[in-house]
């Protein structure tokens, strides 16, 4: 015999940062609460309720996953961090909203960690790590603290990167990237390895242009990593592009740097190319050789176009010849000529 | 085994063990349900007359093949070439067959999937999967019961 479970279900959802979509009573809206309340580490007291948290949230993390997965494919950059944050977030049972120190690995003392998420948005990361000592401890309100945060946000992975652009053609871009991760390692906060996702955006922060997964180990963590990619080039041009880093273990580990395209030069939109000629098709008698001539006969008596034009070139001379041409133009016989 | 026939049939696909139709009706024989669709064929909706004529359910197979196929080239997990019978695998059925995702949810995922979702979407998301069916409410209405 259970007892009513929606009276306890709709008095957990009074407290989450999420609004609940779905009523308590239908199954979205009962795995919806349970998978907050494992955000917020709710002690559930019925057993029944409480195994039904753990295989919602055991669940929840492999659907992530693969919906991260999902959205990787489908290009979409904003749902992507969103599934990530939310992945880590059931990994490490704390709200997707916290505060990155709470993170329990880095060994901050509960009510530092309470003051800091108290303090929300006003604790910014990124001012954080420019304060010195004494000017971590007067945020907090905890001299002696400073010190502490101090270490916390040395061990905090972030990574710095460093991007250089060449156009390869006008709709190509050739974009390398180095990565140097930017952290202090420590074996009580950081696992074997540190894993960040690095993916280029467009201009608008939507689509995803290129991702790839990189891995920092304590031993090669002074090696910075390359990536190298092409990614096409839209017309006109974009204002610029974001280069994006997330890390798959640690929340709000994330950073991202505009690329400008204002001195981007681009090559000439004409591409050097020899025109097409209107000559007669030449007979492969040309060739003045009984064999050759016997080797083409069997398969046709003229040369096309293209093969008349390169004829003199490829058979005569012993010139360089780039040939670019489409498939099934008669590339391959025009290369033959030159070596007979 | 009915029900899953589509995820596994899936999983074969991006395993790239089954290629196109003729294997995946191949497949088909190798399962149990092929056994049991002949020791019981009632249960399956196959009447006496037809297992006597096709004593190896060819036809029942091919039919039962196709349907899952056409399922899975709709919510676009594999391509369908209907002409040669050839199946491919998309990055969508590889994904789905690596975390053990239902094709129900993942019909889902393709209608409630956009470009910029926040968490409270996400979660919403999350809770439509078809992975937490079994987890009811139990209400005042069971009370007793």
């Amino acid at each position: 015999m259970t007892e009513n479970e929606v009276p306890a279900l709709t008095e957990f959802s009074e407290k989450f940062p999420f609004p609940v979509v779905g009523a308590t009573a239908t199954t979205p809206g009962k795995v919806n609460i349970l998978i907050q309340a494992h955000f917020q580490n709710i002690h559930i007291a019925d057993a029944s309720l409480a195994m039904d948290m753990r295989f919602v949230a055991e669940n929840a993390q492999r659907l992530t996953a693969a919906l991260f997965q999902i959205a990787l494919s489908r290009e979409f950059s904003p749902t992507a961090i969103t599934l990530l944050r939310t992945r880590i977030a059931l990994e490490r049972q704390m709200s997707p909203d916290s505060h990155p120190l709470t993170d329990p690995r880095l060994g901050l003392p509960r009510d530092l960690a309470q003051r800091l998420q108290y303090l929300g948005t006003r604790a910014d990361l990124d001012e954080m790590m420019l304060m010195d000592n004494k000017e971590l401890g007067d945020l907090v309100h905890h001299h002696r603290m400073g010190e502490r945060l101090s270490r916390a946000l040395d061990n905090f992975p972030k990574v710095t990167m460093e991007v250089q652009t060449a156009p390869l053609t006008r709709k190509v871009l050739r974009v390398d990237i180095t990565v140097r991760a930017d952290f202090t390692w420590s074996d009580r906060v950081h696992e074997i390895t540190e894993p960040f996702w690095i993916w280029v955006e467009d201009s608008d922060s939507i689509r995803i242009l290129y991702s790839q997964y990189i891995v920092f180990t304590k031993r090669k963590m002074q090696d910075p990593i390359e990536i190298n990619c092409v990614i096409p080039l839209s017309d006109p041009l974009p204002a610029q592009i974001f280069i994006r880093a997330v890390s798959d273990r640690w929340l709000g580990a994330e950073n991202y740097v505009p690329v400008s395209f204002q001195h981007l030069i681009l090559p000439d939109m004409n591409t050097p190319e020899t025109k097409l000629l209107n000559l007669r098709p030449l007979s492969v008698a040309a060739l003045h050789n009984d064999v050759l001539e016997a080797v083409y006969s069997s398969k046709f008596h003229y040369f096309n176009p293209l093969q008349t034009q390169l004829f003199h070139v490829m058979y005569h001379t012993n010139q360089n010849v780039l040939i670019g041409a489409p498939t099934g133009s008669g590339k391959t016989v025009a290369a033959e000529l030159a070596m007979w | 085994m009915e029900k899953r026939l589509i995820d596994t049939l899936n999983a074969e696909i991006s395993l790239g063990t089954v290629t196109n139709i003729e294997e995946a009706v191949q497949w088909l024989g190798y399962t149990y349900l092929y056994i049991r669709m002949q020791r019981e064929p009632h249960i399956y909706g196959i009447d006496r007359k037809s297992l006597a004529d096709d004593p190896r359910l060819g036809q029942k197979r091919r039919e039962l093949a196709t349907t899952a196929v056409k399922k899975l080239h709709e919510l676009q997990m594999v391509v369908f070439d209907s002409r040669t019978g050839n199946l491919l695998s998309k990055d969508l059925g590889r994904i789905a067959s690596n975390f053990y995702i239902y094709h129900t949810s993942i019909e889902m995922i393709n209608r409630l999937m956009t470009t910029s979702m926040e968490i409270p979407q996400v979660l919403h998301m999350l809770s439509e999967c078809s992975e937490f069916s079994n987890i009811k409410t139990r209400g005042i209405l069971r009370f007793g019961s």
